[in-house]
């Protein structure tokens, strides 16, 4: 299929990959001016209390202080949902941001943050969310009593007569920890205020950069036009940068205030315990099978803990509660997902978004079942796969699937049937599956677009408001482009993300990336095509029907001696005041926004799925494990950048490592532990198995760009359970709590042979 | 207190002011603009800014900038001669060894490290000098990858070059 693809289905290098490693790229904090000021902002000791004065007078008057700003500087809109950017009248969680400061030293600006005196009232905290629901529990905001941020309550078909016809059912609890992104680059933004125009411009490591835009506006009192944000390089985001924090509004504010420049750069300390984290899920999982295996009905009650406030609760239950009714067949479902407040710090969107938790929860489950009725777990997967066309019981329809088919070809890779046979010996092999949105619909009110500038001496400047946090998405919307216009991929050059000039894009999660945007790309693509074969047809007095561009060139059908390359087309069939050629695409997914109440609404434009099988060695010693090889088999419709797929493989399985066995957010009322790369541990280049395979298959997706799918969170959500179910192989332990540290697995290994002495 | 300090960087003799509790990586991104060194954590957990001071990679946030003094630093921005990138760069962007870019520096500078004392490394002595360069992005593989590129094809050269002199004589 992508033989006759130029450029899509190409592993080519990122379009930025060269000046990233001579130190040319510059990333927010690289654009700190010689006199800008640095920003340090003080944060809440207590989980919960009062604020009854803050006092910054000592602060103000320290040489080399320039500005101290509190929430009751914020202009305009001063809330987010249920959240303050900067507290004004209580905090809720270690961490909240209550005052900011701008001095010529980040010395000076720490120094300032221990003269600023806040008076508190301390209020009872909770930190468990299960304890939060209980009726006597302290209450975290008035407007949602019973700290019930969300609950959700769907429904689909039968599930009680379902239940009661099962051949077998299994209840079993599931939970996950708190997880941080851990990306490289700590939260950064460089704000520059003009008071004679009334301009704010920001130099922002933001995921969404026209939310931030949006955001700020609103809290600064401005129209959304005096907010400019330069989104240059960006450090890695995992959903963490996607929203507006205390820094980014400090830094605005304090711009304003002082008239300079300001930075904020917060401290690991604060990336790891101020901004968010992934949501630590408890779920409570009921499903039924008839005799040969098949899914019959599921109940799920999830308790999610919330943190403080809403941030992305709503989309993060949504999708948890979604992840349970594929890639199987599911007939009858009913889902009860509550998000409790706690006085944590917040839970937003993390890679997989609600997915990792839940599909731990049902992979882990299902490999139960099989175990309970003596079945190989690859078989009753096959045996409840979706195939395409497929219609979920809250009427989602999947519109292309080689979910079976990567199941097998992950299954023929790796020998499963032989190791398998294998089993006990403290090796193991294990597999997990998945299935994912190729973006979500949760935004419909603004298309994505992408504009492509030719200009006169044939270069091409493609603009677009999609961030590319490292991901490589500018390379893969350029590639889709230059496959729709006929030209290469270094033809085009991707202009630096700037809302002033760059169109609107709602922002990188939910893997929408490469289907939306790149659905934009290839549209202006197409436009720009047609443009100038209008053109050329009428200067080469032909019909443009005659003419083709193609690997950048331009051909006259019947004539290959007057065909000519794309540049000098560019130059010869244009008259001078015809320039730049202006093209743009946006386009219309056409998917409904989801019913939160119902769990109804065709999400996506394309389910993606994939298999992915573990295998582990435990030493039942110490209970360490070792994951010694992975293999990965992805349906991602067309692949537009194989290199850059596999690039978004590895890291999965080493992010979906972690948090399989080492990775936890550790709390002490409230507090952050773990707020160091040394006490909250990170796979590194040595925990890593020496072997990943992966493989990519399907056939390509009629909504995709050129038929491609997501290739980026789905990755994620299946490599707890296939290590979790590994390492049941291996030793005979089900650990249902992540992360699977040695502890756990000793523990579980004691108790297995005690029971074993006993018999 | 401000005091002079003379340090150089990539071949070049700087004379900067500086405080005495600066450290090497704030003054070579604050005071002498070198950027590409980046701050991921400022407590040596991440080597996000690693340099090479006298051929030895050192996270630079843990170093006082006073101590770097009468030693050779090399940063990122240093490796390029006369505009021809160093294999390694060249090798990192090819393998896709680079997603966000930001540990990028830092494991290119712990790779030339490595090779510059050992240029046939195992997959395992790579892996061991990467340890201390977190990243969340790449899993790894590639940059491991891109460095045993390096060290082969430099292997190749360097044989092709006996086997032409053998052949000489």
């Amino acid at each position: 299929m992508s033989d006759n693809f130029k450029v899509v289905g190409k592993p080519l290098a990122k379009v930025d990959a060269l000046p990233q490693t001579t130190g040319e790229a510059k990333y927010a904090a690289d654009f700190m001016p010689g006199n800008g000021l640095f920003g340090r902002v003080l944060r809440s000791p207590l989980p919960h209390g009062k604020i009854l004065n803050i006092d910054t007078r000592r602060a103000e008057r320290l040489t080399g202080v320039k500005g101290v700003i509190t929430g009751r500087d914020t202009l305009g809109v001063t809330r987010y949902g249920d959240e303050m950017p900067i507290a004004v009248e209580r905090v809720r969680y270690v961490g909240e941001g209550v005052a900011a400061v701008a001095a010529t030293s980040e010395d000076i600006a720490e120094e300032a943050l221990d003269l600023i005196e806040v008076e508190y009232e301390p209020l009872p905290a909770v930190f468990d969310p299960e304890q939060a629901l209980l009726p006597d529990a302290p209450q975290i905001h008035e407007e949602w009593p019973g700290n019930v941020g969300l609950h959700f309550k769907w429904d689909f078909g039968d599930v009680d007569k379902a239940f009661a016809a099962s051949h077998h059912i299994r209840d079993d609890r599931f939970s996950c920890e708190g997880v941080s992104h851990g990306m490289l680059e700590p939260h950064t933004i460089l704000a520059q205020y003009d008071s004679s125009s009334d301009r704010l411009t920001v130099w922002a490591a933001a995921q969404a950069p026209y939310v931030l835009r949006s955001n700020l506006a609103m809290s600064m009192g401005l129209p959304e036009t005096h907010v400019r944000v330069i989104k240059p390089h960006l450090g890695g985001g995992f959903g963490g940068k996607g929203e507006i924090f205390a820094h980014d509004l400090s830094a605005a504010l304090l711009s304003k205030k002082t008239g300079l420049p300001v930075l904020f750069v917060i401290t690991r300390e604060e990336v790891f315990g101020a901004t968010r984290q992934r949501h630590p899920m408890i779920h409570y999982l009921k499903t039924g099978v008839d005799k040969q295996g098949r899914i019959t009905a599921r109940y799920c009650k999830i308790i999610a803990d919330g943190g403080a406030y809403l941030s992305m609760g709503k989309v993060a239950l949504h999708n948890a509660g979604q992840f349970l009714i594929l890639p199987y067949h599911l007939p009858n479902y009913r889902y009860d997902g509550f998000r409790a407040y706690t006085n944590n710090s917040v839970s937003g969107a993390l890679r997989g978004f609600g997915g990792p938790q839940s599909f731990f929860a049902q992979e882990s489950q299902l490999d139960m079942i099989a175990a309970d009725l003596g079945m190989d777990p690859a078989e009753i997967r096959l045996r409840n796969a979706v195939k395409k066309g497929y219609v979920t019981c809250n009427q989602q329809r999947v519109t292309t699937c080689a979910f079976s088919e990567s199941i097998e070809k992950a299954v023929q890779m790796t020998g499963w049937k032989t190791k398998r046979a294998d089993a006990g010996q403290g090796r193991g092999i294990g597999i997990g599956c998945n299935a994912f949105y190729s973006g979500a619909a949760f935004v419909p009110r603004k298309l994505p677009t992408v504009d492509l500038e030719i200009q006169a001496d044939g270069a091409i400047i493609l603009r677009t408001g999609a961030s590319d946090l490292g991901q490589g998405s500018n390379t893969i919307i350029a590639q889709v482009a230059a496959e729709a216009l006929g030209v290469h991929l270094e033809d085009i050059t991707v202009a630096l993300l700037d809302t002033d000039v760059c169109p609107f894009d709602i922002g990188s999660f939910s893997s929408r990336v490469s289907m939306f945007v790149g659905n934009a790309a290839r549209l202006a693509g197409a436009e720009a095509k047609r443009i100038i074969l209008e053109a050329l047809a009428e200067k080469f007095e032909v019909s443009p029907a005659e003419l083709s561009i193609s690997d950048r060139r331009v051909e006259i059908t019947g004539c290959p001696e007057r065909g000519m390359s794309f540049k000098e087309a560019i130059q010869t069939g244009f008259a001078s005041d015809r320039f730049p050629i202006a093209a743009r695409g946006a386009w219309n997914s056409g998917c409904i926004h989801p019913n939160w109440e119902t769990g109804i609404g065709q999400v996506t434009p394309a389910y993606s799925f994939g298999s992915q099988i573990a295998e582990v060695e435990v030493d039942q010693g110490t209970g360490q494990v070792r994951v010694l090889s992975f293999t990965a088999v992805h349906d991602c419709g067309t692949p537009i950048n194989p290199l850059a797929i596999e690039g978004q493989v590895h890291g999965s399985i080493a992010g979906g490592m972690g948090q399989a066995l080492t990775e936890r957010l550790v709390r002490d009322r409230g507090s952050m532990l773990t707020s160091s790369f040394l006490t909250y541990s990170m796979p590194t280049s040595l925990d890593m198995p020496m072997e990943i395979n992966s493989e990519t298959l399907g056939e390509p997706d009629p909504a995709g760009p050129f038929g491609a799918k997501e290739s980026g969170e789905s990755l994620q959500c299946s490599t707890a359970p296939a290590i979790a179910n590994a390492i049941y192989h291996a030793v005979g332990v089900r650990i249902t709590d992540l992360p699977i540290t040695p502890e756990k697995i000793l523990a579980a290994l004691e108790k297995k042979n005690a029971q074993a002495r006993e018999k | 207190m401000e005091i002079s300090i003379e340090l150089k960087i990539n071949g070049r003799i700087h004379q900067l002011h500086a405080a005495a509790n600066r450290t090497l990586l704030e003054v070579l991104r604050e005071t002498v603009g070198l950027t590409g060194t980046k701050k991921g954590c400022g407590t040596g957990e991440c080597g996000a800014c690693t340099v090479l001071l006298d051929g030895v990679p050192v996270n630079s946030c843990l170093v006082l900038a006073l101590d770097a003094r009468g030693k050779e630093i090399t940063t990122i921005e240093g490796l390029a001669v006369n505009g021809v990138l160093h294999p390694l760069q060249k090798a990192f962007a090819e393998h896709g060894a680079t997603q966000c870019g930001f540990c990028t520096p830092g494991m290119i500078l712990s790779g030339k490290a490595l090779l510059d004392r050992n240029p046939k490394p195992t997959e395992m002595e790579v892996r061991q000098v990467l340890s201390g360069n977190l990243c969340r992005c790449t899993g790894y593989l590639k940059p491991v990858e891109a460095i045993l590129a390096v060290s082969r094809s430099e292997r190749d050269t360097l044989s092709t070059a006996k086997e032409a002199s053998n052949l000489e004589r």
